[in-house]
């Protein structure tokens, strides 16, 4: 355009034109506008539409904006790059902080950690502005997560505060600010304080309530303990008066029975042999259910010779083979373990007997690692060990039950292992504490005199000078008027316990003593050393009601030539009292 | 570019010169706008010169021409600059200032 001078007309003109292109332009009706430069499109409607669209939008996010600082319940700043300018907080977060609009906007990041009172989470050092998470989601571009500072409000209180943060990007990932949110979380580590609270409470609780279940423990496996020594001690003590009375009486009357039938006249030795069969007989029941209630063994807390003995027993008296493959001379320490292990296999192999439908069973025991085990196998039915287990009280099948409830108690390990059809083993296991043997010294005898009758220190010499030494008198009355019958016999003296027979031994030095094995004061095992140390031309024969080898084995290993039960015939003990002497 | 009802140019021939943008949408109106009308309308020979300120936009700024599209009638005098797409026939029939036919062929 030429910069000339315009009439008033054409200026007027011009003036209509720039009147007339404000119309169009207002109307829309031009494409664009030409300028020194060249032709600029004008998209006027759309350009207009296009704002109104974006300042729409604008809006919009600005209410979104002034809805999340206003109403959201968490603390949010907003912070301008590159001097991480505060330009916004929530109203939470200016609340939960009491404090103003003023002191807490418009800083700039030197200022951060002293206008906003910030610490780290220890809540005692102060924080440093270049180390918050504003900042260094500013600063780095740094996405920060669940951090924990502590922040201090305007009344002094320090509250822990959870933060996430993260800088604010334009599309060409170029950081203009960064928004952190952040949120009181006391509640939360109260809440954690009392949790933790409560679980050191429940652990004590739990600590507490273990040590009263262990003493609980400890408690019934003592009463487990001595009620198994009770039981034990209460059979050993009805075998004893068993064994020290009625059947003693039931000798006594056997001797005389067979004194009897000596004397009388045929037409009544029939009669008076009945009568000494059924003496005999009872004497056999007795002693058996005196074995029955107390196996002389199992008193000695020999494990080995209590088993071996259930086995001879098992086999004569019900007819079922048991072999063993055992250690001999196992003593363990503890009595009530001896009882109950012997007692838990005896009932075993009778659950065998009764279910499996067999008539043999094996019985292993050994010692390794400190341990000892004991294992009872059979070949039968075998059963689900789960089903048995369970059963409780159920007549015949509380046996294994029982028997876990009862070894349990006492740290016994019980192990199962049966398939239907395809038998079973069970396994018991205990750590092994051997009982020592002390050393045998020998038992000094007291010199005195003796309180029984003695005959003569010498007779004849083709009579047998017998001594016999049994705490029963009517034993020893019924084997004195016995022996007295014979010619070849004399009654040399008669002792009521093994001190006194000591004694009588050295002073009239009989040829054959009668010992009884069980006596007071000193028992015939002990006498019978002493005596046989001191005079082995002394024939010794042991008398016992117990049939057992291992009572005879002691007796000959003591120095006795020969053992005899009081329930044979006495005819045999004549011939053993003479065979020894000639 | 010049359109006419293939006369020769006389004196009593109408000359317009349209400055349009190519084809953008109120050029291609300007430029029906103004055929139909001196076709329907005219009682003239006329020709009508389109300038297209994509290729030269100094044209326009030279005849003082800032919008698209801008029409001039060129003769005869006085010369007359119309603004928009031309969509208002009355008002070209009054600023024109030639002798038309009213209602159109």
């Amino acid at each position: 355009m030429d910069d000339e001078r315009l009439s008033y007309e054409e200026l007027a003109d011009r003036l209509a034109d720039v009147e007339s292109m404000h119309d169009a332009i207002k109307d829309g009706k031009v494409d664009g506008v030409i300028g020194k430069e060249g032709f600029y499109l004008l998209r006027l409607k759309k350009m207009e539409e296009g704002l109104k669209r974006t300042f729409s939008q604008i809006k919009k996010r600005e209410f979104t904006l002034n809805t999340l600082m206003e109403c959201v319940p968490e603390g949010i700043t907003i912070a301008n790059s590159p001097d991480v300018r505060i330009i916004r907080v929530s109203r939470y977060g200016k609340k939960l902080i009491g404090k103003s609009d003023e002191e807490l906007e418009n800083i700039t990041l030197d200022q951060h950690v002293k206008k906003w009172n910030i610490y780290e989470p220890d809540g005692r050092t102060r924080a440093t502005n270049e180390n918050l998470p504003l900042s260094r989601a500013v600063m780095k571009g740094e996405i920060v997560k669940d951090e924990e500072w502590v922040i201090a409000t305007a009344d002094g209180s320090r509250i822990p505060i959870l933060c996430n943060a993260a800088p604010i990007r334009n599309d060409a990932g170029k950081i203009l600010g960064g928004v952190i949110v952040w949120r009181d979380i006391s509640e939360r580590k109260n809440a954690e304080e009392n949790l933790r609270k409560s679980r050191d409470e429940l652990e004590r609780q739990v600590k507490k309530r273990t040590r009263e279940l262990a003493g609980r423990a400890d408690q019934l496996s003592r009463l487990s303990s001595q009620l198994t020594l009770a039981e034990q001690t209460e059979r050993h003590r009805i075998a004893k008066i068993l064994h020290d009375h009625l059947q003693q009486l039931m000798v006594g009357a056997k001797l005389n029975q067979e004194l009897l039938i000596g004397s009388i006249d045929d037409a009544h030795k029939p009669m008076a042999e009945i009568v000494l069969d059924l003496i005999n007989r009872a004497i056999r029941e007795s002693r058996s259910l005196t074995a029955e209630l107390s196996p002389p063994a199992l008193a000695s807390g020999n494990l080995s010779a209590s088993l071996e003995w259930l086995a001879r027993w098992m086999r004569e008296n019900q007819g079922f083979d048991v072999k063993l493959d055992i250690e001999a001379g196992i003593v363990p320490a503890r009595k009530d373990i001896t009882v109950t292990l012997f007692q838990s296999v005896k009932e075993l192999l009778f659950n065998v007997l009764k279910h499996s439908g067999e008539k043999s069973a094996t019985v292993e025991m050994t010692k390794k690692d400190k341990e000892l085990r004991i294992i009872v196998r059979d070949r039968g039915m075998g059963f689900d060990p789960e089903t048995i287990l369970k059963e409780v009280a159920s007549g015949n099948k509380i046996g294994l039950f029982s028997i876990r409830e009862r070894l349990t108690n006492l740290g016994i390990l019980l192990e199962v292992e049966s398939i239907p059809d395809a038998g079973s083993t069970i396994s018991m296991t205990v750590p092994l504490v051997e009982k020592k043997t002390a050393e045998k010294t020998p038992t000094p005898v007291a010199e005195k005199d003796p309180l029984e009758k003695t005959v003569s220190a010498s007779s004849p010499k083709d009579k047998i000078r017998v001594l016999i030494a049994d705490d029963h008198g009517v034993v020893r009355q019924g084997l004195s008027a016995f022996l007295g019958m014979e010619s070849d016999i004399e009654i040399a003296g008669e002792a009521t316990d093994g001190e006194k027979a000591v004694h009588l031994a050295r002073k009239i030095i009989p040829d054959v003593i009668l010992m009884d094995i069980n006596m007071p004061v000193l028992n015939g095992l002990e006498a019978t050393r002493i005596i046989h140390s001191e005079f082995p031309e002394i024939r010794i024969i042991g008398l016992s009601l117990y049939e057992e080898d291992d009572h005879a084995a002691a007796m000959i290993r003591s120095g006795a030539t020969a053992y005899r039960s009081k329930s044979d015939n006495m005819d045999l003990l004549l011939c053993t009292i003479r065979d020894t002497v000639h | 570019m010049k359109i006419s009802n293939e006369r020769n140019v006389e004196d009593k021939t109408v000359i317009f010169r349209l400055f349009v943008a190519g084809d953008e949408p109120h050029s291609k109106n300007a430029k029906d706008n103004l055929r139909t009308f001196c076709a329907s309308h005219l009682n003239a020979s006329y020709m009508i010169e389109v300038v297209d300120v994509f290729a030269s936009f100094k044209t326009a700024l030279k005849h003082n021409i800032f919008l698209t599209a801008s029409l001039i009638k060129v003769a005869p005098r006085p010369a007359v600059t119309l603004f928009g797409d031309l969509s208002d026939t009355h008002q070209l029939i009054k600023v024109l200032g030639l002798e038309v036919i009213a209602d159109g062929r």
